[in-house]
Parts: C-alpha cells; structure tokens; sequence
C-alpha cells in the first residue's frame, strides 16, 4: 500500500456556535479514493471543504506528506497541490480554455505552456471542440468536464469532489463517473469524493466513510458496508437490513 | 408679468439659444467649466472605487464584530447630506483646523475630498451587494485553484466587472450633479473650483439665463451618456 498523503486528526468545524463537525480522523493514501456518503445534513461538505483547507477549523490539525497545514505548509502553498470540483460547475467568464487554464495561470505558467498541458485534459474529457467556446453557452454535463479539466490539469496531489454529479441528468451521470473512475485510476490522485448516490460511491471509491450528524459511523469498502452495517443508522442511511448481532433477527428500529 | 408673458417666455427661449451657441462654439469659460467638473469628480470617483472596492470585498467576505454596524453607515452614506459633509470638511480644513496645515479649502482637491467621502458608500455598498449574489461557492473555488488573495480579488472583480461599473456610474452620477458640497469646499472660484452645479447657482442668481441652461443641459447630457453607456452594456455590450 502507498504511504498516508493526506492525515486529519480530531477536525471539527463549527458553524454560527453549532459543532457540525465532530472531531474526526481522517487519512487518504496516494492513489486512493475515499468516498463520503450521508444523508442531508450529515456534514459531508463541511468535511470536505474542511480537509480542503477551505473552511476555518474549530480544532484538529490537517498535514500533506508530513506537513501540517499552517504550521509548515500556508494555506496558499496547500491550495496549490490540489485542486476541487463542486456540485456547480462554477465556471468563470471566457472560455473553456481560459477556465481551464485558469490554475495553471495563478501559478505563473506561461501561456504556450498552459495550451500544452490543457490539451491533452481537454481531449480525455472529451471537450477538446469546446476550447474556444464561451463557458456560459456549455450544457450542465459540458460544464462539469470543463470543472473537472480545469481541477485535473494541475495534476493535484489530492482531489476534492463535492457531489460533482448530483446536478447532472442520469445519463450524463453515469457516463461521467465511468469516465472520471478510469481517470482517477490511471493517474493515481488521492480523491475525496462526497456524494449520496451509492452506486456512485461503489464505482468510483475504494473505502467509504458513512456521516450522520457530523460523526463517522462507520468506514469501510462500499459493499462490505451494505452487506454488513454496523447499527440499525447505518443500514437506513445505505438502505440495507440490519441483522442485530445475536439471532440475526430484522430489527425496524 | 404674468405666465403667459411674452417677455418671459422670449428671454427664456433666447437663453436656450444663447446656450446653445455658447456650447456649439466652443465657448472657453463654459468647456473649462465642464472640463473642470469632470477632472473633479472622476477624479475623486476613481479614488473611491480604489478604497471602495477592496473595502466591499472586506465587508462581505471576512467575520467580524461590527461588520453589520459598518453595513449599516454605509447604507447611511447612501443618504449622506452634502451639505453637512461639506461642513464637516470645512470646519476640518479651516487654517487652524486638524487639517489646516495642508491649506486645502477653496481648492479643487478639498471638492474632491468632499466628493471621495460622499460617493465611497455608494460604491462599497453596490459592491458588497454584487458579491452577494455571487454563488458562495465561487470565491472557495478560486480559492481551491490556488489564488493568492489578491488574485482572488482580481478574479472576483472580473466577476462582478458590470455591476462594479454601475457601481461608478452610480457614485459618478451622484457628485457631479451635487451642488452643497462643492459650493462650500470649493467656493465657486472661476478657472479652479466652478463647476457645473455651482456655476448653475451663480449663474441664476445673477439672471444669466443663458449660460445657467447651457450648464444645465450639460449636466443633464451627461447623466444621459451615463445612463445610456450602462443601457448598451447591459445589452450589446455584453462579454
């Protein structure tokens, strides 16, 4: 197994004096990808932008390869070895080109350079034809590779995915987590990926944590998870039965 | 005299005349009037959009104790009398005052003192109400791309470049046609702090209709280029 990249310890977050986030432990490995799956309110969010370094911690102490974020590693220098993709596309003005540029431009690479490393991102997510179009004229499905181009060409050592599909058409949908699946696969990026679609969750993560009202109930591998839920919570969130432990009788809770 | 009168009615239309003449032919005391109400207030607006603009980007974006208090005394700048900036100014200026030293009154840079206070509000507000109806989620995306916060100001202000426009428009539009301020800082002093709105004042004061209109329809003409270059904006001009 690869070494731990990304480590959390005891992260919580509160928000307008309410903790919602309890404490929690967290670690990717280089090459993993480690969903979060909850039901509404559950904090998945909160976790990830959290871990992203986006969100003001209430405690806890986040590191990359070693270095803990804010200590040895600025919050500028952490953004600039990752990268995040949310639920909206959140395109600026100009083109898919400009948009997909746009990190390779905040840290200083010359525009010949940028073209050169855009290409290829924009040719595996199949958008290579919409280069020069304007980003507010794509379609909801065109938008979100161009997100994901613009997060992938900086080849992040961590990815961050907040529900990147949940706006999509099924279709759509499914067609791009396939896609994204084999390309987090041959680039081996961490990612942390948020998302309240099982399937989702079972294609694209190799171990998943399950959040209820900002804790960790349970983290596993997707499947083991529905097939063996730890308490009568978890099955109703992955919507399994839960077989108590002693006569595997079917509780209603 | 009555309203129908014909002397009335025929010294105000040779006022329209006249001031149309005095505008056709170039009239050097009427162009250095309006010349000199430009430099002033575009000058004093384009300062207030530097402070301006960070400040609303400030305001909106960070946590702290009398945020809403600030908020608040901008609103209140929206309705800040002229006239009692115009005092405060004064009386700060005044050779014996905190601010004597500089010997500013009666100079076109006390009017746009005075003008910076009064459009400052207009432009820090309209700019926190543009970033507040930016998706939240925007700013933690430039954020996650990796820009500095400078960086992230610049983007945020490609963003919102339209409604910044406004934003001086708005701020331009409100001290160009201001008269109390200007007239107390400035003291309508003819080649340096005569202005359109205070040469308006004067020039009806002392019954010369002709060149209070010519001032008058220039004044309105620009507020009608202002108003008509935010129309095209807002609909060619677009991207």
């Amino acid at each position: 197994m690869n070494e731990v990249l990304l480590q959390a310890w005891r992260v919580s977050v509160r928000r307008e004096k309410r903790i919602t986030l309890q404490p929690i432990d967290f670690s990717a490995r280089a090459g993993e990808t480690i969903g979060i799956y909850g039901p509404n309110g559950a904090g998945k969010s909160t976790l990830l932008l959290a871990l992203a370094g986006l969100l003001p911690l209430e405690s806890g102490t986040i590191a990359l390869a070693g270095q803990v974020l804010g200590q040895d590693l600025a919050p500028l220098a952490y953004h600039r070895r990752i990268a995040a993709v949310f639920q909206q596309p959140l395109l600026l003005r100009g083109t898919v080109a400009h948009n997909v540029e746009l990190g390779l431009a905040l840290r200083g690479i010359n525009r010949k350079e940028r073209r050169k490393r855009a290409l290829p991102v924009l040719e595996q997510l199949g958008i290579a034809h919409l280069a020069d179009r304007s980003a507010g004229t794509l379609s909801g499905g065109e938008a979100q590779r161009a997100s994901l181009a613009r997060a992938l060409v900086l080849k992040p050592e961590i990815l961050y995915l907040d529900e990147p599909f949940a706006a999509l058409d099924q279709p759509t949908r499914r067609r791009l987590v396939r896609e994204l699946a084999g390309l987090l696969q041959a680039q081996q990026i961490a990612t942390v990926f948020v998302t309240h679609d099982l399937m989702e969750a079972s294609v694209l993560c190799d171990r998943c944590l399950i959040l209820d009202k900002g804790a960790v109930l349970q983290e596993g591998v997707p499947d083991e998870i529905v097939r063996h839920p730890r308490t009568a919570r978890v099955a109703e969130i992955v919507g399994s039965d839960y077989i108590g432990e002693n006569g595997g009788r079917l509780r209603a809770d | 005299m009555g309203v129908g009168s014909w002397d009335y009615w025929a010294e105000i239309s040779q006022g329209f005349i006249d001031a149309v003449l005095l505008l056709v032919t170039g009239d050097p005391e009427t162009w250095g009037i309006i010349r000199q109400s430009l430099y002033i207030s575009v000058s004093a607006t384009i300062v207030s959009m530097v402070f301006g603009v960070p400040a609303g980007f400030w305001i909106a974006y960070s946590r702290f104790r009398g945020r809403g208090l600030l908020l608040a005394i901008c609103n209140t700048g929206f309705g800040l009398p002229p006239v009692v900036v115009g005092l405060v100014l004064s009386i700060l200026l005044l050779r014996h005052g905190p601010l004597g030293y500089f010997n500013l009154r009666f100079t076109p840079y006390a009017m746009m003192i005075g003008q910076f206070i009064l459009s400052m509000p207009i432009i820090v507000n309209l700019t926190v109400v543009a970033l507040q109806q930016l998706d939240p989620k925007l700013r933690l995306q430039i954020k996650a791309l990796g820009a500095s916060r400078l960086q992230t100001l610049w983007l945020l202000s490609r963003e919102i470049r339209l409604p910044l426009l406004v934003a001086y428009m708005a701020g331009f539009g409100a001290v160009v046609s201001e008269v109390g301020a200007s007239q107390m800082l400035g003291g309508n002093l003819p080649g340096s702090t005569r202005v359109l709105t205070t040469a308006i004042v004067m020039e009806t004061g002392m019954g010369h209709y002709d060149r209070a209109i010519a001032y008058g329809i220039v004044l309105l003409l620009l507020v009608a280029l202002v108003v008509g270059f935010l129309t095209w904006l807002q609909f060619g001009g677009r991207r």
